[in-house]
C-alpha cells in the first residue's frame, strides 16, 4: 500500500515546503545566532531599594530631553514636537508644543540634552546647531566649523564633540564654543582604535555635574573624559566584551566602513547622577532565562567613585512596551516606555 | 476567465522575479553587502549573492517558456524559493530586531510585515499555478 502519492502536486508542494523549513533550520543552526552564554552573571538585588513607583501617560514621545526643577521634558523629533509634564503632580495637564522649524531641516539631526530651558539640535550634514528656547520660542542657529560623529552640550556656550578623520585614522575629542567656533581644547585619542572608521568605538557622550562620560556601544566600557579630554579612566562594565566582536568592512575601497555579519551590541543607553551610573545593557546574563530577558528590561547600576557594580534593576515592560529612554536625577529614575513614564524613587544605595 | 487568471498570475510572478533579479544585479555590491550583514547568511554571502539572481532569472525563463513541463517546473521553483525566503524572514523576525534587507529596488523599502504578506501572496499564486496547471493548459 502506498502511503504517499508522490505524483500528487499537493504532496510535492508540501515536501518542498518542508525542505524550505529544513534549509532554514540548518542555516540558523550553523549561524552563530543568539549565543547561549555571555560569560557573566547579574545580581538582581536593586528592587529592594526602590520605594515608590508612579506611572504617567504620554503618547508618541521617544526621548527624555531633560528635566528641570518641576518638569520632565519629552521630545518627538520625527513629529517635531515636545511635551512638558509636571513631575510631582501628574493630574496637571501636559503641555504639548510644536517645533515647526524642524520641518525645514530635512537632514537627520541629533537632539542633545535639554539644558537651561533650551533645546539643542545638532545637524552634522549642515554642521549647524539650532538652539531653541522653550519659553520664548526663540531660535538661533550657529554654524559649526568642526565635523562631529558625536556631540553634547558641555557648559555655557561650549560643546564637546567626537571628531573622526578616517583617512588619517584619527579621533579627537574637542571642546568648542559654538558662538565663535573657538576650540578650547582638543585631544587625540589613541585608546579607542579607529582603523574601522570609528565604528567599533562608537558611543554616546553625556555630560553631567559629575563630569563627562563616553559609553561605548560595542565594548564593556564607560570612559570618564577628564579635563584634558583624555579617556584614561573607565568604569568596567559587567559583561566580558573587552574587544569589539563585530566584523567591519570597507565599502568599495572608500573611507566609509560598515558592520557585516551578526552584530553584537553591548550597551544601549546610560544615565548618571552623583555617584550612580545606570547602564542599559543589550546582553543577557548567564543566570537569566531568554524569556525573562525578552520580557523585562535590565538596568545595571554602578558606583562611579568605587568603580564597581552594585546590582541590576529588572523592570517589567508595561504591555510589552519598549524602554525608549531613561534618566536618573536626585534619587529618581524616570523610565520612558512607548506610552508610559514609570518613576522610581531610591531609598538609599 | 480561468485562462486570464492563470496567465495574469504567471506574468505577475515573472515580473516580480525579473525585477528582483535585475535590481540585485544593478546594485550588486550593495546586495552583497546586505547579505554580509545578515546574522545567518554572512558566511555564505559570496555564493548566495550570485546564486539568487541566477535562480530568479531561471524561474522567469521557465515560466515564460512555451513548453508546459518547463512552466510547471517554474511554478514549483517559485513556490520553493519564496517559501525558503519567507520562512527565513519569519525566523529572523522572531529572533532579532535589526534585520538587514538584501532585496533590491522598491522591495527593499517595504516594511517587514508587508514584505511577508507580499511573499505570501506570491506563494499562494505559485501554489495555485501548480495545482491548477492541468486545467488551464
Amino acid at each position: 500500500m502506498k502511503l504517499f502519492n508522490f505524483n500528487s502536486r499537493g504532496v510535492r508542494l508540501s515536501i518542498l515546503f518542508i525542505i524550505a523549513i529544513l534549509i532554514n533550520f540548518c542555516l540558523f543552526s550553523i549561524g552563530k545566532f543568539e549565543s547561549a552564554n555571555n560569560g557573566f552573571n547579574r545580581k538582581f538585588n536593586i528592587k529592594s531599594f526602590v520605594v515608590a513607583k508612579r506611572k504617567l501617560m504620554h503618547v508618541g514621545y521617544g526621548k527624555i530631553a531633560g528635566l528641570n526643577d518641576e518638569e520632565i521634558i519629552l521630545i518627538n523629533s520625527k513629529k517635531h514636537k515636545f511635551l512638558r509634564i509636571v513631575r510631582n503632580n501628574p493630574s496637571n495637564p501636559e503641555l504639548e508644543y510644536n517645533l515647526p522649524f524642524l520641518r525645514f531641516i530635512k537632514d537627520n539631526y541629533i537632539t542633545s540634552d535639554y539644558r537651561d530651558s533650551n533645546f539643542y539640535f545638532f545637524c552634522d550634514s549642515r554642521q549647524t546647531l539650532f538652539k531653541y528656547n522653550i519659553f520664548s520660542g526663540q531660535i538661533n542657529s550657529y554654524f559649526l566649523s568642526e565635523r562631529f560623529s558625536r556631540i553634547s552640550t558641555f557648559s555655557g556656550n561650549e560643546l564637546i564633540i567626537r571628531n573622526l578623520d578616517s583617512s588619517k585614522e584619527s579621533q579627537k575629542f574637542k571642546i568648542i564654543n559654538y558662538e565663535n567656533n573657538e576650540i578650547f581644547r582638543a585631544q587625540q585619542n589613541n585608546i579607542l582604535r579607529i582603523r574601522d572608521g570609528g565604528l567599533c568605538s562608537d558611543g554616546l557622550i553625556k555630560n553631567s555635574i559629575n563630569g563627562t562620560f563616553y559609553m561605548c556601544f560595542f565594548l564593556n566600557r564607560v570612559y570618564r573624559i577628564d579635563t584634558m579630554l583624555k579617556l584614561n579612566k573607565f568604569i568596567k562594565l559587567l559583561d566580558t566584551n573587552t574587544v569589539c566582536k563585530n566584523k567591519i568592512e570597507r565599502i568599495n575601497g572608500s573611507n566609509t566602513f560598515t558592520f557585516v555579519g551578526s552584530l553584537t551590541q553591548v550597551n544601549i543607553n546610560y544615565s548618571m547622577d552623583s555617584d550612580l551610573l545606570i547602564v542599559q545593557s543589550a546582553l543577557k546574563a548567564d543566570n537569566e532565562s531568554k524569556e525573562s530577558f525578552k520580557k523585562m528590561v535590565n538596568l545595571d547600576f554602578y558606583s562611579i567613585n568605587r568603580n564597581s557594580y552594585i546590582g541590576t534593576l529588572k523592570l517589567s515592560r508595561p504591555n510589552n512596551q519598549r524602554l525608549l529612554d531613561f534618566y536618573v536625577k536626585d534619587g529618581f529614575l524616570y523610565c520612558l516606555f512607548t506610552q508610559y513614564i514609570l518613576i522610581y524613587q531610591f531609598n538609599q544605595m | 476567465m480561468r485562462t486570464f487568471f492563470f496567465n495574469g498570475s504567471r506574468w505577475l510572478i515573472v515580473i516580480m522575479f525579473t525585477y528582483a533579479a535585475i535590481s540585485k544585479v544593478a546594485d550588486f555590491s550593495n546586495f552583497k553587502l546586505q547579505l554580509r550583514k545578515s546574522p545567518v547568511l554572512s558566511q555564505f554571502s559570496s555564493y548566495i549573492s550570485v546564486i539568487v539572481p541566477i535562480i530568479e532569472i531561471i524561474i522567469s525563463i521557465l515560466l515564460i517558456s512555451s513548453l508546459a513541463k518547463y512552466r510547471i517546473l517554474g511554478y514549483y521553483m517559485s513556490w520553493f524559493v519564496l517559501s525558503v525566503f519567507t520562512i527565513y524572514l519569519l525566523f529572523l523576525l522572531s529572533s532579532s530586531y535589526n534585520i538587514p534587507c538584501s532585496c533590491g529596488g522598491i522591495l527593499g523599502n517595504l516594511p517587514w510585515d508587508v514584505h511577508i504578506y507580499f511573499n505570501l501572496f506570491f506563494i499562494i499564486i505559485s501554489g495555485i499555478g501548480v495545482l491548477g496547471f492541468k486545467t488551464h493548459n
